[in-house]
């Protein structure tokens, strides 16, 4: 999330929104945002209702203590991020969707393992591509 | 890092309620009514 606040005017010129979805309850992803001033909207899916909804499982022990979790998690560590804390269903998969104003899905993205996020330079790519390409 | 999304124009995005800040519903559907939505579905926020 640190990534993408550090971008967040990229993605308002390109018209676009963020809003974070966490597996716990609405009041924990607010507060944990307004802890570490996330700017976007932050909203909680505590029944995963909607993780489901878009093909985001539940990763198996691989997918949740992998080299590369804990490699990407050290990485993070030096370069001076600090995670917050996993409310919720922890063994939650990522994923990253750009929907249209149409309610068009347009790009998805879903993580491997838990500690696989794209870029906000591929995000905002993808936002560029689909604007391009004129999609819903 | 895995940076390939796969570009999937205009299939309908999936339903759902979400609960905000003070436990209130929200309906995916209303957040993209009126501009480009990107979603982040988060293992934890920080």
């Amino acid at each position: 999330m640190a990534q993408l606040r550090r971008h967040s005017a990229d993605f308002e010129k390109r018209g676009a929104r963020i809003v974070a979805i966490s597996p716990a309850e609405g009041k924990s992803a607010k507060s944990v945002c307004g802890m570490f001033n996330i700017p976007f909207q932050c909203l909680g899916d505590p029944t995963g209702e909607a993780y489901d909804a878009f093909g985001l499982g539940r990763g198996n022990l691989n997918q949740m203590f992998s080299f590369h979790t804990f490699f990407r998690g050290a990485l993070a560590f030096f370069r001076g991020h600090r995670q917050g804390p996993s409310l919720g269903d922890r063994f939650r998969l990522p994923g990253v969707f750009i929907i249209g104003p149409g309610g068009g899905t347009q790009w998805a993205w879903r993580g491997r393992d838990a500690a696989d996020h794209p870029s906000p330079r591929a995000i905002l790519s993808a936002l560029d591509e689909t604007i391009g390409g004129g999609g819903a | 890092m895995n940076e390939e999304g796969e570009i999937v124009a205009g299939r309908p995005a999936a339903e759902a309620v979400l609960e905000g800040g003070a436990g209130e519903a929200i309906r995916l559907s209303d957040l993209w009514k009126d501009s480009r939505l990107v979603l982040v579905f988060m293992r934890h926020l920080g």
